[in-house]
């Protein structure tokens, strides 16, 4: 059960596609930093949808994106799609068995 | 000791990471640690020989990947996937590693007790 | 209480990563857990250097980490030879290398990449920035 740590732009940068390639069905995806933005694209929203996701709350208040990523989150379901702050990030890197970051 | 697994993502000489990452897995495993390497993306172009890494204004730190048999870094995984995308047979590679398939990348990463990459 | 080592390689400036990983590390502290060392790597190293002089009006990345090592008490390693590259030199290593002028500071210790594999054994976790 791993954290997957994403921090760079899905447009600029193959981080998180080089992760899902590798992803296990019990892992997570916490994505911070500019890779909070990938969440605004359809794509990305479809092949995020079946994976556990964390998306740290700052990055995405500091981007304006908070009510938009509301939106987006809707349709996906609530026990797979977590906001969280550095701390539920700390709490997270301990349940999981460790934290790769891409 | 702990097992540890490096995993190259960044293509040679553009950026430094790929140096510095060997230098990370080297000394893992002169401290005894029991290390695994990962190739993928475009990083699999590591392993092509006959690189001349000086015309690119890079250190040569191709050539410690022969020494990695004396490290005791047997486990070096090549990401077939990437290796196909970019055109590349097994027969190809400078070093002895093996071509895994994704599934297998996945365990590996599973199976140790810390990933770095680079 | 677990024990965390957090590698930083994303520089002073220039990129986000420093900053999510000193939030990190406050975090961690906060929650009751220990930081072995935060070990500065690839272009991480520049945050110990004490010549940055951004604008009032910015964040000061190097001034962060300073003030957090020492209300905490927290360990700031640099791995020495990434440091030495990008021209980040202690008083020491400028001596040694004849050179008449050093920038890191006090508060971050050079060390050498076995200080990051003796954190990764002693650590529950390695957390990377």
């Amino acid at each position: 059960m791993i954290l997957h740590h994403i921090q760079t732009s899905a447009s600029t940068d193959n981080a998180l596609s080089t992760c899902l390639r590798y992803l296990h069905p019990n892992d997570s995806i916490l994505l911070a930093g500019d890779a909070v933005n990938c969440l605004l694209q359809p794509r990305w929203q479809q092949r995020l949808a079946s994976v556990n996701l964390f998306v740290l709350q700052d990055d995405i208040h500091a981007r304006g994106l908070q009510q938009r990523i509301d939106v987006i989150a809707k349709p996906m379901s609530a026990e797979l799609f977590h906001i969280i702050d550095y701390s539920n990030f700390v709490e997270q890197s301990l349940k999981h068995s460790k934290v790769i970051t891409w | 000791m702990k097992s540890v697994a490096i995993v190259f993502r960044h293509a040679p000489f553009g950026s430094t990471s790929g140096r510095e990452g060997l230098d990370v897995a080297m000394l893992s495993a002169s401290f005894e640690q029991q290390v695994s390497l990962i190739f993928t993306d475009e990083a699999v172009l590591h392993l092509l020989s006959g690189q001349t890494p000086e015309q690119a204004g890079a250190k040569d730190y191709l050539s410690a990947l022969k020494a990695l048999p004396l490290y005791d870094i047997d486990t070096v995984l090549v990401c077939s996937e990437s290796m196909q995308q970019l055109g590349l047979n097994a027969s190809e590679l400078s070093i002895d590693a093996e071509v895994a398939s994704a599934d297998m990348i996945t365990q590996t990463l599973q199976a140790v007790d810390e990933v770095l990459v680079f | 209480m677990s024990k965390f080592i957090i590698q930083v390689n994303g520089s002073v400036y220039g990129s986000s990563a420093s900053f999510r990983a000193l939030a990190f590390c406050q975090s961690v502290l906060a929650n009751g857990h220990d930081i072995i060392t935060v070990f500065f790597y690839q272009d991480g190293v520049t945050n110990s250097n004490a010549l940055t002089c951004p604008a009032s009006d910015e964040i000061d990345m190097h001034a962060q980490w300073q003030a957090f090592a020492q209300r905490h008490q927290v360990s700031l390693t640099n791995c020495v030879s990434a440091a030495l590259r990008r021209g980040v030199l202690s008083q020491q290593e400028a001596v040694e290398n004849g050179k008449s002028h050093w920038n890191s500071s006090e508060h971050f210790s050079m060390g050498g990449l076995g200080e990051l594999v003796v954190g990764i054994e002693k650590a529950d976790r390695l957390i990377s920035f």
